[in-house]
């Protein structure tokens, strides 16, 4: 089977990961989505190996980190929510076809990339009991903490502070986000891991894994 | 009982550290089998905040429930009436005393009298010296009484003794004239 038969016959489950990180129909004619979708789903074809575990989840996960990029270059648009929506029929039966063997080497991966981001906090004199301590419970919060994290994520001045001073640059990000400098220095922990996760390169499952969501457009 | 899942960064004997889909960094308690790092898992969610009071949280709360009652208690045995007490004196005085015979109240028919008795400092634990400084304060102010009196009736008659103006009561004939 060539490549663009393959595609083609994967062309529902693109629509589907696209449509649920996106939140509306999509057009295959009219919508960015839906390319960035099929690029992601191409790039999946091309590094996939058996390490990597099954060729679906591992496609989801590119198609879902890539719609996410394609969000944070043009942040102002874009409103994003962690969705507590149940899992669709889709992603239900997507897992249930994992064998053990998949599943195992997908929870391997994730559990190595939580450990070298667990790792990396520890830089911060972030640990994970703080990481619990400061965690937001309510939904709104984490909600508008993600937007702030997310356009933190997209301005590489702000990802080069974090990197090299390691803390978190209030003042710019005030200046960026508007964000009032106390809820900022409350959930500093919080956002800091956001930003590493958001736009570190390493961690594509971990980002994955979280049900962010687009929403309706800020300037509407 | 809430249920939080997510995937598993960390487990520390039953407690699951795990990250969930919505973004939220929580601990849950592991019930049956351990769950391996990189799993996902669900599991009753252990508050961040109840968390280092363990199981002790619920004594702890009987504790603070127990302390209120005690105190709420002591304070309303405090303000509320146990017995009366009347001094038969003229105007008659009412002492009202709590359960630990304190002095909570005390009134008398009199508004004159009523008003010097709270100015007193009757906060003694003991009964009998606030009744002692109730009776002495009414001793002092009948002997003023009684030399205001004897006073005017001096200056009334002034051929009986030195004159009136080293008595000073200058002011008292004026306002006596008015």
């Amino acid at each position: 089977m060539d490549r663009n038969e393959f595609i083609s016959i994967n062309k529902q489950f693109i629509y589907n990961t696209a449509f649920n990180v996106c939140k509306r129909k999509l057009q295959w004619e009219n919508d960015d989505e839906l390319s960035i979708a099929l690029i992601a789903f191409n790039k999946a074809c091309d590094i996939h190996d058996e390490k990597k575990g099954n060729f679906l989840s591992f496609a989801r996960v590119l198609i879902r980190n890539a719609l996410i990029d394609y969000f944070r270059q043009k942040p102002n648009e874009v409103l994003l929510f962690f969705n507590g929506e149940e899992e669709s029929d889709d992603q239900i039966f997507d897992k249930n076809s994992l064998s053990d063997f998949e599943t195992k080497t997908e929870n391997k991966n994730r559990a190595e990339e939580l450990s070298e981001l667990m790792e990396e906090l520890k830089g911060y004199n972030i640990d994970l009991e703080e990481l619990v301590n400061h965690s937001p419970s309510h939904k709104d919060t984490r909600d508008a903490l993600l937007n702030i994290a997310f356009r933190c994520s997209g301005e590489k001045s702000i990802v080069d502070t974090i990197h090299r001073k390691k803390t978190l640059p209030i003042k710019q990000i005030t200046l960026l986000t508007k964000a009032k400098p106390k809820l900022l220095e409350k959930w500093r922990k919080y956002i800091l891991s956001l930003i590493i996760i958001l736009s570190g390169k390493n961690y594509i499952y971990t980002k994955s894994y979280l049900n962010i969501k687009a929403g309706e457009n800020i300037n509407d | 009982m809430t249920e939080r899942k997510g995937i598993v960064i960390k487990t520390q004997g039953e407690k699951v550290y795990i990250l969930t889909d919505e973004g939220e960094f929580a601990t849950v308690k592991a019930s049956g089998a351990i769950p391996a790092p990189g799993d996902e898992f669900s599991g009753e969610y252990l508050s961040a905040k109840a968390a280092p009071l363990g199981k002790f949280r619920w004594i702890a709360s009987a504790a603070a429930i127990l302390i209120v009652f005690l105190v709420g208690g002591g304070a309303f045995a405090y303000n509320i009436p146990f017995s009366t007490k009347t001094l038969s004196t003229d105007p008659g005085v009412e002492l009202k005393t709590n359960v630990f015979r304190q002095v909570i109240s005390v009134s008398s028919q009199d508004k004159e009298v009523e008003e010097q008795l709270e100015n007193l400092d009757l906060k003694s634990p003991e009964l009998e010296k606030n009744v002692q400084s109730i009776i002495d304060n009414a001793r002092s102010k009948a002997a003023d009484h009684r030399n205001t009196q004897n006073e005017r009736k001096f200056n009334q008659n002034p051929d009986s003794g030195s004159p009136a103006v080293e008595k000073g009561t200058g002011s008292t004939l004026k306002d006596k004239g008015k």
